[in-house]
């Protein structure tokens, strides 16, 4: 029996660069091939290049590019061979019913008028799970959210009945939860219809949910074949070994230090947006009463998903928002009553996006020397020195002083970031995901180095996340929030292992886990023991974040 | 033409309408010394002479003279510096108007920005060319006058366009970053915001250039602009109305002056704005 | 979309008194009003009385509500020099000046949108490259340059056509082509840009990977969400050759607002020039109301918002 899908020989150039290099692979009926990779790997050229959907400028060879009938992959879009992409929120054409989508890729390809049509998309709808199919048919895309757009796409690739379904990230924008239920849904499916998946990504955890095979990509080549077990238990390349070694592991639990005094308090935040009324968008409630506490030298952890609140409490925190009611106390003075500078002093962030953190006009050192000269009294030499020192104390050279932001990768940029927050010389850092648009290898820097920061110089950190992973791997204690408040706190091992809230075990059945490869190989920082307590498939890892930077003019 | 030299900011647009523009820039700038005859020195005796293309052309006066007999060539050059005067002095003033109000509803929002765009639009909604007409018709006309009003009326793509990208930039992470680093309000719109949103502003004012331009030459057409006998190519074009029939070119030539003039700025914005493009 | 809607009637509220309190004040502020009825041979005691007659001495405030009032009731006062009221001459002008304005936009749609599309269908090839190369070179031309250079070529050199006066309908076939061809470039650029703009979304990107024809992408699932800006934009160049008309007008000698605008201004006849601009304005603010009202009724995205 031929394979679904057979490719040889596929190169696809843009320009100068070759994004993908004479690859190989197949997918077989009723199996799940994962493409992993990282940014710039050319895994999704490839798939786009399998469907014939390159971009302009982008030219392609093959030596054998095929479905199983024959036919190029390109000529059956819709029918035998159909894909779907990452971003849900605007893979949707926004001025057209639900319905109309759905009917017209039918009428495009089967016979039968509206009515048949309308049958089948009533099918699917209740087969994605969407709880009011009749009413989904005639709403518009900006109606439904984005798990829900996300399923309205699988049903419209499932309209004709293809063989093969080509995926490409499609959950990497969801919530951790959403993703989850996605995943399940695309595993049911492909097991209910016989289907073969060809599944794009960069989380090594989702490859472990529903992988049966893998094909490993770095720089346009594959480096690795093999089952999902063999390749994630046993990678046989270097590469692959340094993937999985990069995946966070569980810190050992440090004691907890008596009398320590809190270096950040809040109690009762709480934040509302929108006046309501004739003229406004409803209120929306950001934060109600949320209370923290963070001692000296301690990460603490908030959890929480899209909407959950955790980012207005960053931006609270660092003075960049004020709170509606509530009280913040900072050092042990009232935040309210300090000025801008002097709450500088004391707290500093490090955002998310490596490309919107830095002017883009100024030159590294002119980042860095900003803090300097609009706190210190240090005359231009000292500034130069302690510039100098802070570039180091980051990891980097002194020659990316001299150079815009531009020139620098996106791990490079974070570094740089918090380089800058480090020359205010403040105790505490408001990190707001810092590491969620890096690559997993990057990742596990500049979360090494945070934990450096932290033990060297004893500095305290709030660090938001949505990733439970990088919890376990650096937050002393965590807090998860929910809908603008916290609804459990605790001490990172405790609420990973016990969690009380519902939400958390919400959050923590959706997570997907790694088996542990690089335990026999002693790579990276693993904790020996049961403290992990979920030791029933043989010690498994947090999940991972291959996250790709936004994608660059390639 | 290679992605590296678009990158640099030198494509068609930006080289040939860049040269152009620069060209006449210096034209007018030494108009006094290029031109050959004084463009008011009326001759009677020499009146409407043709340009060298045509039989009995007068090697004096190469492009011909006007009905007061003024060489055409000398006030084609002098056109220039009224067009330019124009074209940069009321570009100056709009932009000024126009960025300072834009920069101010983006970034503080809420009321201030509710109130300048309600102003935006009522600007928006005002006929410029009849609105430029009435005023002169109350104050009289003159350069000044012309430059006044044209930099009075053509703010309104700066405001839009500086509110839109001050508006993008204000979430921007490295200006809270700056904010929460203790910067001040002056020192986030000075240094971190205005450096930002120059690159679209340049290609606004490139445009609004070619605009006053037009302008001028549509208001001076009309009589209601600059006044005799300063050469303003608009001015010349309607002086020249009543005797284009058996002399096209007193028509062709100004009307050709405006046209290139105008088609280089435009060149040299989309040139600007191409590169721009290129380098994201 | 009804508060969407409503803000948007407010704000215009708004903004057209802005514009009578300019209109305003070009009629009574910026010169003396007794003055300009009084006419040029009056003394100073004839200018006077004509004040007191007129309440031109009234605090402004007052006489601000007077001129509202007035306007309310279709009162737009008297030409300083024909006396004639200035509501009949312009109602006697406009159509004329509205069918130039009509015809002009939509040669200019006919032009622009095919020309737009197609450019957009295949960025940097010959055909885009030629239509934006007629789009630069159009918006360069000044437009009374084109309007005599017209007049030369077909109506006195060829002889096809008259040139001075409006008519007949053959009378407004230089003018609407003058007229038209000045707003074509600026509407074939945004068409085009709004087309690619869609072409390149990730919607029509599901589209091709669900094998639809192109044929149908285009002309159905891409044309529609392209085609919104365009309504709005349709509806402000409508409002620009309503002012533009000025020019044109006076080239041609047709006998429309413009025209008479710009012969208002010439004479200093305030009372017509502020009725002009005020009613120009109105028609513009109407307008984008207008197109505001057509977005809103066909995008999803407004219509159902709260």
């Amino acid at each position: 029996m031929s394979a679904l899908l057979t490719i040889r020989g596929l190169s696809v150039r843009i320009g100068e660069v070759e994004a993908v290099r004479g690859i190989e692979l197949s997918v077989a009926r009723g199996e799940t091939l994962a493409l992993v990779g990282e940014s710039g790997s050319g895994k999704s050229m490839t798939a786009l290049a399998a469907m014939g959907l390159l971009p302009r400028g982008a030219e392609m060879r093959a030596e054998a590019l095929e479905h199983a009938s024959g036919a190029p992959p390109a000529r059956l879009r819709g029918d035998r061979v159909s894909m779907i992409f990452q971003e849900p929120m605007t893979a949707l054409n926004p001025v057209f019913t639900i319905g109309a989508q759905l009917a017209a890729v039918h009428r495009r390809h089967r016979p039968g008028g509206p009515a048949a049509a309308r049958a089948r998309a009533l099918d699917l709808l209740a087969r994605v799970q969407l709880r009011d199919p009749k009413g989904t048919l005639a709403k518009y895309p900006h109606q439904l959210s984005g798990g829900q757009r996300q399923r309205v796409l699988i049903a419209m690739a499932l309209m004709c009945g293809p063989d093969l379904l080509i995926a490409d990230e499609p959950t990497t924008a969801l919530d951790v939860t959403t993703q989850a239920g996605i995943l399940a849904l695309l595993d049911g499916l492909k097991a209910e219809m016989g289907l073969g998946m060809l599944f794009i990504t960069h989380d090594l955890g989702v490859v472990a949910r529903i992988a049966d095979r893998v094909a490993v990509m770095r720089q346009g080549e594959i480096v690795e074949t093999g089952t999902a077990a063999e390749v994630l238990r046993r990678p046989r390349h270097p590469y692959t070994a340094g993937l999985l070694a990069s995946l966070p592991r569980p810190q050992a639990p440090r004691p907890p230090r008596p009398g320590a005094r809190p270096v950040l308090e809040a109690e009762g935040l709480s934040r509302t947006y929108g006046r309501g009324g004739f003229f406004g968008p409803p209120p929306f409630r950001a934060l109600d009463g949320v209370g923290l506490r963070l001692e000296a030298g301690e990460i603490l952890g908030v959890v929480g998903e899209s909407g959950s609140g955790k980012s207005t409490l960053g931006r609270i925190l660092v003075g960049l928002d004020r709170p509606d009611g509530g009280r913040l106390r900072l050092a042990g003075q009232e935040a309210g009553a300090l000025d801008r500078k002097a709450r500088a002093r004391l707290i500093q962030p490090v955002f998310q996006d490596p490309f919107g953190s830095l002017n883009p006009r100024w030159t590294i050192r002119d980042i860095l020397e900003f803090p300097l000269k609009l706190h210190g009294r240090l005359d231009g030499r000292a500034r130069r020195a302690r510039v100098a020192e802070l570039i180091e104390s980051v990891g980097l050279p002194g020659r990316v002083l001299a150079a815009l932001p531009r020139a620098l990768s996106g791990g490079q940029r974070q570094r740089v970031a918090i380089a800058r927050a480090l020359a205010v010389e403040s105790p505490i850092l408001m990190c707001d995901e810092p590491t969620s648009a890096l690559d997993v290898t990057v990742q596990a820097q500049v979360i090494a180095l945070l934990r450096g920061l932290r033990d060297s110089r004893g500095l305290s950190m709030v660090f938001i996340t949505h990733d439970l992973g990088v919890v376990e791997a650096l937050c002393d204690r965590v807090a998860v929030m929910q809908a603008g408040r916290i609804v459990e706190e605790g001490r990172t091992a405790e609420v990973m292992s016990r969690p009380q809230a519902e939400h958390t075990r919400a959050l923590q059945a959706a997570v997907l886990r790694v088996p542990d490869a690089a335990l026999s190989e002693g790579g990276g920082e693993v904790v020996g023991g049961g403290a992990r307590g979920r030791a029933a498939e043989g010690g498994l890892l947090p999940p991972v974040s291959l996250r790709e930077p936004p994608p660059e003019d390639i | 033409m290679s992605a590296g030299a678009a990158r640099r900011g030198l494509n068609p647009g930006v080289a040939i309408g860049g040269t152009v523009v620069a060209v006449f820039v210096l034209v007018a700038l030494f108009a006094p010394l290029i031109a050959p005859h004084d463009p008011y020195a009326q001759n009677l005796m020499m009146r409407l002479k043709p340009p060298f293309w045509h039989e009995g052309w007068d090697p004096a006066h190469p492009l011909g003279t006007d009905q007061l007999g003024r060489d055409y060539l000398s006030r084609l050059i002098h056109g220039a510096r009224v067009s330019l005067i124009v074209g940069f002095a009321a570009v100056a003033i709009s932009a000024v108007i126009g960025i300072t109000l834009g920069v101010i509803a983006g970034y503080a929002g809420g009321w201030t920005d509710t109130f300048i765009s309600a102003v935006v639009t009522t600007r928006l909604s005002l006929p410029v060319v009849l609105v430029a007409l009435a005023v002169v018709a109350i104050v009289g006309g003159s350069l000044t006058v012309v430059v006044l009003v044209i930099g009075g009326l053509l703010w309104d793509q700066f405001a839009v366009v500086a509110r839109t990208a001050t508006q993008q930039l204000r979430n921007a992470e490295f200006v809270g970053a700056a904010r929460a680093m203790g910067a001040g309000h002056v020192h986030v719109l000075a240094r971190e915001i205005l450096p930002n949103i120059a690159a679209p502003l340049i290609v606004v004012a490139t445009v609004e250039i070619a605009n006053a331009v037009l302008i001028e030459a549509a208001l001076s057409f009309l009589g209601l602009g600059v006044q005799p006998p300063l050469p303003s190519w608009g001015l010349m074009l309607s002086e020249a109305r009543n005797f284009m029939f058996f002399n096209a070119w007193l028509i062709t030539l100004p009307g050709l002056c405006l046209f290139v003039l105008v088609l280089a700025v435009n060149l040299l914005g989309d040139g600007l704005r191409d590169a721009r493009g290129a380098r994201r | 979309m009804l508060s969407f809607l409503m803000r948007r009637l407010i704000l215009s509220v708004a903004v057209v008194s802005a514009i009578s309190v300019i209109t305003f004040v070009l009629s009574h502020v910026a010169i003396d009003p007794a003055a300009g009825i009084a006419g040029d041979s009056a003394t100073p005691a004839d200018i006077a009385l004509i004040r007191a007659q007129y309440g031109f001495d009234r605090p402004l405030a007052v006489q601000y509500l007077a001129y509202l009032g007035q306007i309310a009731q279709g009162d737009l006062g008297r030409s300083y020099l024909t006396r004639q009221p200035v509501a009949d001459m312009i109602l006697a002008r406009a159509p004329v000046t509205a069918t130039l304005a009509g015809l002009a936009i939509l040669l200019a749609l006919a032009l622009a949108v095919p020309l737009g599309v197609l450019a957009a269908l295949r960025p940097g090839s010959g055909v885009d490259r030629l239509a934006l190369a007629i789009a630069v070179t159009g918006q360069a031309i000044p437009n009374f340059w084109a309007g005599l250079l017209l007049i030369l070529l077909f109506g006195v050199t060829l002889g096809w056509l008259p040139i001075s006066g409006s008519a007949t309908w053959a009378h407004f076939v230089l003018p609407t082509i003058t007229l038209g061809t000045f707003a074509t470039p600026a509407l074939m650029r945004l068409v085009r840009a709004g087309m690619i703009e869609v072409l390149e979304a990730d919607y029509i990107r599901t589209a091709r990977a669900m094998g639809l024809r192109e044929r149908t992408i285009l002309f159905r699932f891409a044309l529609r969400p392209a085609i919104l800006p365009v309504i709005s934009l349709t509806a402000v160049q409508l409002g620009f050759m309503l002012g533009g008309s000025v020019v044109v007008e006076s080239v041609f000698a047709l006998q429309g607002l413009g025209y008479l605008a710009w012969q208002s201004m010439t004479r200093a006849d305030m009372p017509v020039i502020q009725a002009i601009v005020l009613m120009v304005s109105l028609i513009y603010v109407g307008l984008m109301l207008l197109a505001d009202a057509l977005n809103a009724a066909l995008d999803p995205r407004i219509r159902a918002a709260q």
